[in-house]
Parts: C-alpha cells; structure tokens; sequence
C-alpha cells in the first residue's frame, strides 16, 4: 500500500508539473479576463469586479491592474497613445434584472504607478433598458481595419448587439444591431477580409461545473450577418466551437486576441474551473490558429520527445554526428512469405553515444530516421520565465543533458550540458498556420530577436523571423 | 351559478387578451410583440419549417435553482410526476383550465412571432412568476398522407422533453441554449391524420425558449402539415 501509495503521489506530482507548465504562472486569478493589452512593455487584463492582472512577461500573472467602477466583464483596447476600457453594470435604480449598462473611459497608460495614470470619468455608451430581450453586459471591443470601432454587448437573456462607436469619444454612431442569440461574452475581430463574432454557449459562473465553450462565426459586415461553418446565422444560435474544456481545466470563455506579430497570434480567454489551482477560475493563453478561415484554439505545449522538422523540405534537425548504421542492412528482394518475422529493435541512445564526441556538437538538418540523434527533448521550464503564452522550454537530446544552444555568431550548436544560460532557453510559438517559430531567449552579442531557420535544405542557422517563408518554420512531430 | 362563472371568466378572458396583446408602446415589450392569438384557420409552418402554432399552459413552479440542474434524471423524475389529469393525452382548447395544487392554469393557444417560443415573455405576459418553472406545450398536426424518415429537430433554453403521438422522441438535457438544430429525434413518420406533439420546457433563472421543427433525410425543413390549436366557440 504504501508503495502504491508513493507511486500515485509520484504520479500526482508529475501530473501537476506538467499542468502547471502549460498554465499561466503566479496568481493568473480572474473571471471575465478582458483582452490582453501590452502597454509599456507590461501586459494587463482586467476581470469582473474592480481590478485586474498585470505580467511583466506574459506568463507569470499577479494581482494589480486598476480598473474603477466595478461592474462586469470589461473589455480594454488601445486606441493611438490611449487605452479604452468599457466594462457594465447593472442598474438597479428601477428593480428591473436586466436593465444594463456599458460605460466607457480611457486612459494613457494602463499602469497604475505612472503619474500619466488617471481615468476619465465613465461614459454611458449603451446597453439595454430591462425590458427588451437584451442584457446590455460582457462588453467586447473591435478596431476594423478601415479604422471604424465596433462595440458587441448582450448575454443569454436575448440578443447579443453590435454598434458603432467614435473612436474618439467611444460615445455610439448608430442604432445598434442584433447579430445573434442565446450567447454572451462577445468579442469580435478581423481577419482576411472576415469579420468574427466570437461568444460562449453554456453554463457560465459554475466553477469545475461550468459548460462554458467559445464559439464563432463570420461575417462579411461587421454587423452580420455571423453565420457559422454549416451556414447557421449565429441569430439562429449557430456557432463553430473554437474551445470548450481540456484536460484539468474547464469551461472556456471570455475570448480575446493578442497578436504577438505577423503570423504569431494568441487567444486569451478564462478556464471557470482549473482543477489544478483549487477550480478557480483562471486566465489561459494559447495559440491562435487559422484553418480554412476559421479561429482554432491551438493546443497548449506538452513537454516531450520530439522531432524538430523543418517546414522547409520536411528533413529534421539532429546532431552532426556519424551516422551509425543499424544492424541487419537489405534483405533482398524475395518475396517468399515463408520466413518468420520478427520486429527489430530501434536504434537506442546506449547503441551510439559512445561514438559521439563530448564537447560541443554541432547540429544539421537531415531525412528523418527516428535515430537518438534525432530525438529532442523539449522540456518547459517554468521557474526561467517565460513570454506570452508560455513558458521558456531546454531543448536537449533526448535521454541526455545536451541541449541546444544558440551562438554569438548567430549560429545554433548543443553544448554537453544544459546549465540554464539564456542562450539555451527557447520560445516555442504555435503560428497561426499551425507550424513553430523556434526563437532562443537570447543570443551572445546581438540584441536582435533571432529564430532557428533552415538556411538549406540541410543546414539551420538563426536568422529573422519571416512568416511568409518556410525557412522559419518547424514542424513538432511527437515519437 | 357555473355559467354565470364561466361568463364571467370568458370576459374577464377576452379583456385580458386585449390587454396583454396589445402590442408594445414605450420601451416595454407587451406580449403582443411576441405572440398574437391562434387563428380559427389550420397555420402552416414557416419557410423554415419552424412550429410557431402552440397550446400553452400557464407555468408550473419547480423547485431548481440552477439550470445546470437539467439532467437526464431530474427530466426522468420531473416528467414521471402527475401534474394535471390526462397530461400527455389531452389536447386542450384555449381557455382550459388545469388544478394544480392551489392554482388554476389557463392553457393559451397563440401564434408565435418568432421562429421560437418565448416562454419567459409569455410567463410575464399573463402575469405569471417565469424562473424555476416548467412549461406545458401542444401543437395539432395534420397530415394529407403519411411524411416518413422526418426528424423532429429542436433547441431550448434551458431543457425540454418532447412526444410524438405519446411517445418520447427529443430530450434536451443540461442547461442547453436556443440553438437552431442543436438536437434531433431519430427518424419519425408523420401519420396521415391527425398528430399530437407535446412536451415540456424546463428553465431555472435567465431566457425560456425553444425551436421545434421537422427536417427531412437532407435536413431541410418539412412544410407539408397543418397545425392547429382547439378554440372554443367564441373565437369564430
């Protein structure tokens, strides 16, 4: 017992550092997260309540964003040198449940100790009056790319509504309109020539309980009609799930997208119920993809043995070792079925590493072959920081402690042992088409944001990040 | 005395309709908005497909607090329960009454404005407490000719259990939303004559409503019915 005991602790512990690694870190505590906005070199989100989280990196949250006023869910977007925060409260004034309000108010820093830091006073901007089938709550903001600002309201208690705002005042310009039902927590956002209504069906508010799940759809006009991938008119409760729950955490909500650059997108949202941190509800990042036209919620990065394949012509990185042939070789061309067949052995780590030097090794990009040359342990490591959306990974050769590092002539090698050094540290980045940017911390001598390229079919390098092309981009393929 | 009564409820009736249907004026959203009274002529489905002729009964309160409570055992149990005398065979006219405990329900035969039904908007129409309740709900169909491999297709917000000539045919269960085509029965034949749909819609706090239509093996809709509501005398 005790044994089974011991084991299941072990288990227990490994379960939750591997959890752990792919959570936001520190006290990412929040319900109703607003979009993350960068300002400063900091980032903010602000949640239900008064309040919100500021990261100085992106992955490690704490308490002590200022936000005035209360209410629920707020949304904050950058508007030229401001920051627009709206954010609803309900009016109780006439004991009428639904009758809500938006308010608006700017600012020019959304950092609390800089003495620029000073709220407008709030601005009613819309809502519903507790009559119509309209609770004016879960305020979501949008920049169209002609510039033009879009503000959606609304819950489950009827229609959710889009209307243009001054994107100088933030006060209305026109009617708003109804885009869809029996959802809440809208945002919208751009993309290709597509206007995105994202929102949450299910139970909010129930902890480990929660149903909650953001879906999508897509309009041509940013006043709809949003139709979904089946042509159902979110009007009609149509919606493509974009992400629901996963393992440990639940009930997703409250969407938001940061785009990190061309081609490297992040969606922001809520889990209501994370198993590992007591089911409070928690902030989450995670990759943001484009499939065929539609948002895709990328899964979180899980630590493991990997190939790292370029998405240049598919070969994988390894050591620039020799080459050791595995025993056995042809056995013909005979097509007799007569002879007893036995599963070989892949090559081991013990049947090689002898051979390898001990120092430095370089590394080469070659045909995969599922050799241990080949095989990259990529491991999170939380406690040396992180970037928006994850934590700072070492990339060794699997079953070693080689890890791969970047040079001060921006070049990429391994050294023998992984001592934690910046250069050794790498953000891993889902893109956007669903492949990795591989960037080093740091690289010896340059202050330039390098990435891991494939300067020939066969050779890798660090050079600039370029969305457009191949060379920057690297498949994970799990063994 | 019993015709004097039911003279006087017919009046007190027709006044209320006459109030409660009054389309809304002001910021408020009268019942009107929602519903007009079913006419004495059989109705079809919309374009769509979508039933918007139904036969309503005034609330029943239940005990839930959260919608997430809408399991498959609590419908199980909530529909085992006797609420009224031939609950799943009668097909009421407009103007029925029902006992319940200490309360007499009206049943209301109306047509829907909208593609679905709002029943926190008929709750609070007619006067009635609309969270925590359970709504009763019949449409008539009839059939020129038998309308095989049609499936009854339907959202609610919240939960709901619908039957088919007495049969069981849709349960949506766990605090669902209005989702056009969220959930569908198996295949189903629509009988020459006459067919009786009902069912009941559970919602514990926020929006009650549901959508109900048939669709044929492609999933477009199925027009080719009739419904109807039983009115009394008066209404011709």
């Amino acid at each position: 017992m005790k044994k089974t005991a011991l084991s299941g602790l072990a288990a227990f512990a490994a379960l939750f550092l591997c959890a752990a690694a792919s959570a936001q870190i520190g006290s990412p505590y929040i319900h109703d997260p607003s979009t993350v906005v960068e300002c400063d070199g900091k980032y903010y989100t602000f949640g239900t309540g008064s309040g919100g989280l500021i990261s100085e990196d992106g992955w490690s949250w704490h308490s002590g964003g200022v936000r005035p006023g209360g209410g629920v869910a707020p949304d904050a977007i950058k508007i030229g040198d401001r920051y627009l925060v709206v954010y609803a409260a309900s009016d109780r004034s006439n004991n009428l449940r639904y009758h809500s309000r938006v308010y608006a108010m700017w600012n020019k820093t959304l950092d609390p100790t800089s003495p620029d830091f000073k709220y407008t006073d709030p601005v009613d901007i819309g809502g519903s009056n507790g009559y119509e089938d309209c609770d004016g709550i879960d305020p979501g903001l949008m920049m169209g790319p002609d510039g033009r600002l879009w503000l959606v309201y609304g819950t489950y208690f009827g229609y959710l509504r889009v209307v243009e705002l001054s994107p100088e005042t933030a006060e209305p310009v026109g009617r708003p309109v109804d885009v869809a039902l029996s959802c809440e927590a809208g945002e919208m956002m751009y993309n290709d020539g597509w206007y995105y209504l994202l929102a949450t069906h299910g139970t909010c508010c129930s902890g480990v309980n929660s149903t909650y799940e953001i879906i999508v759809g897509r309009s041509k006009s940013p006043t709809g009609p949003y139709v979904d991938n089946v042509g159902r008119d979110m009007i009609h409760g149509g919606g493509k799930l974009v992400l629901a729950s996963e393992p440990r955490r639940i009930g997703a909500g409250h969407f938001g997208r940061f785009i990190v650059s061309e081609g490297v997108e992040k969606m922001s949202f809520h889990f209501e119920g994370d198993l590992d941190r007591s089911g409070r509800s928690v902030l989450a990042m995670r990759p943001l993809l484009w499939k065929n036209g539609w948002p895709v919620a990328g899964e979180p990065f899980r630590n493991g043995e990997y190939s790292l394949v370029s998405e240049r012509r598919g070969y994988a990185l390894e050591l620039a070792v020799n080459n050791v042939p595995m025993a056995g070789g042809m056995r013909g061309f005979s097509r007799n079925g007569d002879d007893t067949v036995v599963a070989l052995e892949d090559q081991k780590l013990a049947d090689v590493i002898g051979t390898w030097p001990e120092g430095g090794i370089g590394v080469r990009i070659g045909p995969e072959l599922y050799r241990p040359h080949q095989a990259w342990e990529i491991t999170e490591i939380p406690e040396l920081g992180g970037y928006i959306g994850g934590a700072y990974c070492k990339i060794t050769i699997a079953g070693t402690d080689r890890a791969l590092a970047a040079t001060a002539d921006r070049e990429v090698t391994t050294v023998p042992a992984f001592t934690g050094a910046p250069e050794q540290l790498w953000r891993i980045d889902r893109l956007t088409d669903g492949t990795y940017r591989i960037m080093p911390k740091f690289v010896p001598g340059t202050g330039e944001e390098l990435v891991l390229v494939s300067v020939a079919d066969s050779t890798p390098s660090l050079g600039v990040f370029d969305p457009d092309s191949d060379n920057s981009k690297w498949n994970l393929v799990r063994h | 005395m019993n015709w004097v009564r039911t003279i006087l409820s017919l009046v007190s009736a027709s006044l209320l309709s006459l109030q409660v249907f009054a389309a809304g004026e002001g910021e408020r959203a009268e019942l009107g908005h929602y519903f007009v009274p079913a006419a004495m002529e059989p109705a079809a489905p919309d374009a769509e497909g979508f039933i918007r002729r139904w036969t309503i009964l005034e609330p029943i309160a239940r005990n839930f607090s959260s919608n997430s409570m809408l399991t498959d055992n609590y419908l199980s149990e909530a529909m085992s329960e006797v609420y009224f005398k031939d609950q799943f065979t009668v097909v009421p006219a407009d103007g029925a009454k029902v006992k319940y405990g200490k309360s007499t329900l009206l049943w209301h035969a109306l047509d829907s404005r909208k593609f679905f039904v709002n029943l926190l908007r008929f709750a609070e129409g007619f006067g009635k407490e609309y969270f925590q309740q359970m709504y009763w709900a019949v449409t008539v169909i009839d059939c020129e000719e038998d309308i095989e491999d049609v499936r009854l297709s339907g959202g609610v917000n919240s939960g709901a259990v619908w039957y088919l000539n007495g049969e069981e045919v849709l349960r949506l269960t766990n605090d669902r939303d209005l989702i056009v085509d969220d959930c569908m029965s198996r295949r189903l034949t629509l009988k020459k004559g006459r067919n009786i749909l009902r069912g009941a819609v559970f919602n514990g706090q926020g929006m009650a409503t549901f959508c109900l239509r048939f669709v044929d093996a492609e999933g477009r809709p199925v027009t080719g019915y009739t419904l109807s509501a039983v009115l009394p005398k008066k209404k011709k």
